[in-house]
């Protein structure tokens, strides 16, 4: 472990340094206007975060995908719970899994902007809606792996709902709670930047419709680098944590 | 008088069994029955071995009695409990432990009140040779280990009746003539009546007051054998369990041959 552990830093610095390389290379071959170069890219960061753009607009961004990402996994962890555990639930409600799976994003997303008008509600429920059948399928199979003796044994031993639902099902689906939160969150800031470009005015996705319309390609990487950085400091502060402490007890 | 809990014990503490039928029902729909009209009795700190072919219903029977499957035709009658414990503990054939939570947690978790019960989880884990193991988890743990474990469980409750299911099944000779002994001494400091379901004669033998075989499909009760002079506190010895053996293999052999 503790070889890994001095190892991965290493590995991914240099691999980190030989994409910015390329980057850079890329933009001398291409030309500044076409592809423009990390130090440019980097400083139109700086101005935003001084001129307080930065936080305004990704901390509405974030807020939009912590909201979304809680409702859906809210709905999505009990919606699969009741249909990997009950076969009836299942057979009822797994051809409206199967529609809500196969209908397109935007789709869902320009009906909501329709029905609910250009709001921040629309927005959340959009993303969430797009989201949830994913989470359902994850946790469907969780569910439908648990042990039964385990179930025996809360019954034998009286366990109540609650302590069921702590010391025996909630372990046992966090795995794929787990892998669920990751996929969830990488897809959810995905749409919830589509959702801010069709119809909210701030934000990153409206940021990144502005400098469209402008053709600012160095703003336009800006801002998703800006969002990349975020999100990997979501991953390595929250997520991996999270991993690590919900397995602490394997091998 | 005795104390409230000495007379829930000794009063109406007897298990009535009887089931009419139980059956269970096959993918394509078709009813299978699987045990038909088994009636017994245990008396109160009885020490009953249930024994028979694999795939027979001993589980089966097991679980009806715990309540785990309450669809069947017939009563169970459960020994009177207190009224703040369980009515019954059960040691199952998969150790059946939470991977996610220690030895000792797994132990405590099966008390319904579990605040009060520190020095009785730390005595029965110095009891089964755990003390040391007590803040593992359980994949860290060796098979017999992990059958102390269960076993530990099994008594932690106090409970009046006490199911086993082949809970020594599986596990190399040497470990489970340990792990019997170990049964005996536990249920000398905590009686309680016991149920054990084991496919090994020779166990059934060694640990039982009585012994009742299941077999045929449905299957019935076979025969309900009191066994002389009981297994005793050191269960009975070599001899006396080959004497039995060969005794009631020449009785039931096309059963338990």
């Amino acid at each position: 472990m503790a070889v890994k552990k001095k190892r991965a830093p290493v590995t991914a610095i240099v691999s980190i340094a030989s994409l910015i390389a390329l980057w850079w290379l890329g933009s001398l071959l291409a030309g500044p206007d076409s592809l423009p170069p990390p130090a440019r890219v980097v400083g139109i960061i700086m101005d935003e975060a001084v001129n307080g753009d930065l936080f305004f607009h990704t901390g509405v961004t974030l807020w939009r995908v912590v909201a979304s990402f809680t409702i859906s996994m809210i709905a999505g962890i009990t919606i699969g719970f009741l249909m990997g555990g009950f076969r009836k639930i299942n057979e009822i409600f797994d051809p409206w899994l199967l529609f809500f799976l196969n209908l397109p994003a935007l789709v869902i997303i320009i009906l909501a902007y329709i029905w609910m008008g250009l709001t921040e509600i629309a927005a959340i429920t959009a993303v969430a809606i797009n989201k949830i059948p994913n989470v359902v399928v994850t946790i469907r199979e969780g569910a439908r792996t648990m042990d039964r003796g385990l179930q025996q044994m809360a019954s034998v031993f009286h366990f109540g709902w609650w302590k069921k639902l702590r010391h025996v099902i909630v372990p046992e689906l966090a795995p794929y709670i787990a892998a669920a939160t990751r996929s969830g969150v990488a897809l959810i800031w995905k749409i919830v930047l589509v959702v801010e470009l069709l119809g909210r005015s701030n934000g990153v996705g409206f940021q990144l419709h502005l400098h469209f319309q402008l053709f600012d390609i160095a703003s336009i990487m800006a801002w998703g680098l800006t969002f990349i950085i975020i999100m990997q400091i979501v991953e390595l502060t929250l997520i991996q944590p999270f991993e690590t402490w919900v397995n602490r007890w394997r091998k | 008088m005795a104390p409230p809990d000495e007379m829930a014990r000794t009063a109406g503490a007897t298990l009535h069994i009887d089931i009419t039928a139980k059956t269970f029902t096959r993918h394509d729909g078709e009813a299978v029955p699987v045990l038909r009209d088994i009636r017994f009795d245990i008396g109160s700190r009885e020490r009953v071995v249930l024994t028979g072919p694999s795939g027979c219903g001993k589980t089966t029977l097991l679980n009806l009695i715990a309540g785990l499957d309450r669809d069947f035709d017939g009563a169970v009658t459960l020994p009177e409990h207190r009224g703040d414990g369980l009515p019954l503990s059960y040691v199952f054939q998969d150790p059946c432990l939470l991977p996610w939570r220690t030895v000792r947690e797994n132990i405590r978790l099966a008390l319904p009140e579990p605040a009060q019960s520190g020095e009785r989880i730390t005595w029965l884990l110095e009891k089964m040779d755990l003390a040391s193991a007590a803040d593992s988890y359980p994949q860290t743990l060796s098979t017999g280990m992990s059958r102390r474990v269960a076993l530990a469980r099994g008594f932690v409750v106090d409970a009046p009746l006490l199911l086993m299911d082949e809970p020594f099944s599986s596990i190399d000779e040497r470990t489970a003539v340990r792990l019997r002994k170990l049964l005996l001494s536990q249920l000398e400091s905590t009686p309680c009546t016991v149920l054990f379901v084991t496919h090994n004669l020779r166990e059934a033998l060694f640990l039982g007051d009585r012994l009742l075989i299941l077999s045929g499909r449905p299957a019935t009760l076979a025969a309900d054998l009191p066994l002389a002079s009981g297994a005793g506190k050191q269960g009975r010895t070599p001899a006396e369990v080959e004497r039995l053996h060969t005794e009631i293999i020449g009785k039931f052999p096309e059963i338990l041959s």
